[in-house]
């Protein structure tokens, strides 16, 4: 490969598209297309109605504890690489973070697109065999009695974390409840506070 | 294979960059990698090659190549080499697509169009659709719930999705899958074989010695050949 670059990959990927619409694989727009749906449709948006619905309705949470792939079809969200899923509680005494060692697989219509440290070696490497570490490094300090299950996504099942309610919100509206919620609190990588 | 994308458990890769650490990155940093990530989407739809044969493409990357390109690399690599091998679009092709376009100008965060081709309806349909990956099984699952399993000693240099962190590990069986179709004979046959699904749960001593510095358990998604009974 000669073209490590950041200016070189781009002019590849931008001739292997040429070619690819002259050759009839793709079309420009439908590229703009798809680009834009994951950029403004897909996201950690949707997977955080998925955990205020769980917070909120005891009997949603235990069909998603269930059965999560017909959970989170039920509010539209199933899709590519979202299509089996799995979801995990994160309580007082357990704590769940997710990784792909392989690659970089992630649940998309429901998260979005994976941040970049999910998809670089360096996470996929440390996460499975030091995950408090790496959670520190993260800003997430565990208390020493709360167990830590780390998730390896190596086949099509798709992981989400729901994270803990925190204490002091049972009056908060679904929306004021929404924003507390990050995108790496579904990972696993951050807890979700009460934003006060 | 235990290419260098197999990289569960191994030292040296360095820390997290600092720098993937900011909030407010968008998850598509340059307008490439959205590109390269649709092309790619649409390749599979059009037939040209599966999602099984685009994973295998990167694993057979030069390890210095897959540590220090950066992520979409990895995926033009790949589906560049299955274009070529297949005889859709070669190297020396997109080599003189580069020459003839110069410097690129792609707009960041396109809008989406306001009429889209049947092509591109097509292709936002399968995004929300999905392509689901079960199949009905030809047998029932040999492995019980709460069975002790161990992983096999498999240093096959076919695609499979066996982290080389869990061989010959030991572990208990959580849960059940069902059949999904193999990535192997997806990724060389083009064909779709069922194949039990199985999670699995190690402990940290177990798959980092008694020493481990941490203890917590780990759970990976097995296929049933990859595992064995443990005595």
């Amino acid at each position: 490969m000669d073209w490590l670059s950041l200016p070189d990959v781009e002019a590849r990927v931008n001739a292997l598209e040429s070619l690819m619409v002259e050759k009839g694989l793709a079309e420009h727009e439908a590229v703009d297309a798809v680009v834009a749906s994951f950029e403004n449709d897909m996201g950690p948006v949707n997977g955080a109605k998925v955990v205020v619905r769980a917070w909120t309705d005891p009997e949603y949470k235990e069909w998603l504890l269930r059965d999560a792939t017909a959970a989170i079809a039920d509010m539209g969200f199933t899709g590519l690489q979202t299509e089996h899923m799995v979801a995990v509680e994160n309580t007082a005494e357990r704590h769940n973070v997710v990784v792909c060692t392989l690659c970089s697989c992630y649940p998309w219509t429901l998260l979005g697109i994976p941040p970049a440290w999910f998809k670089y070696p360096q996470y996929r490497a440390r996460v499975v065999k030091e995950p408090r570490s790496v959670l520190a490094e993260f800003g997430v300090e565990l208390p020493a009695d709360v167990k830590i299950d780390v998730w390896d996504s190596s086949a099509e099942i798709r992981y989400l974390v729901i994270p803990q309610r925190p204490a002091g919100t049972e009056d908060m509206s679904a929306d004021d409840l929404m924003s507390l919620i990050s995108r790496d609190s579904m990972v696993g990588t951050a807890l979700v506070g009460t934003g006060a | 294979m235990h290419g260098p994308h197999d990289v569960g458990g191994r030292d040296g890769l360095g820390p997290i960059a600092t720098e993937f650490l900011e909030p407010g990155i968008p998850d598509w940093r340059y307008p490439f990698e959205g590109r390269m990530h649709a092309v790619t989407a649409m390749a599979i739809a059009k037939g040209a090659f599966n999602l099984d044969e685009q994973r295998h493409g990167i694993e057979l990357m030069k390890w210095s190549d897959y540590t220090d390109s950066t992520y979409y690399a990895h995926w033009l690599f790949s589906v560049e080499k299955l274009l070529n091998d297949k005889g859709y679009i070669s190297h020396d092709e997109i080599d003189a697509r580069m020459a003839e376009l110069g410097a690129p100008s792609m707009t960041p965060h396109p809008e989406k169009p306001a009429t889209l081709s049947p092509f591109a309806e097509k292709m936002v349909d399968v995004l929300w659709k999905g392509t689901p990956h079960d199949l009905p099984a030809e047998a029932p699952p040999v492995y019980d719930v709460g069975a002790a399993v161990r992983v096999r000693n498999i240093h096959d240099t076919k695609h499979n999705r066996l982290p080389g962190y869990l061989n010959r590990a030991s572990g208990v069986i959580a849960k059940q899958y069902g059949a999904f179709h193999d990535p192997a004979a997806s990724a060389h046959q083009q064909t779709d074989v069922p194949h039990q699904l199985y999670m699995v749960r190690f402990t940290s001593t177990e798959l980092w010695g008694d020493a481990a510095v941490e203890e917590f358990d780990l759970y990976a998604d097995l296929f049933e050949d990859y595992l064995e009974p443990a005595n």
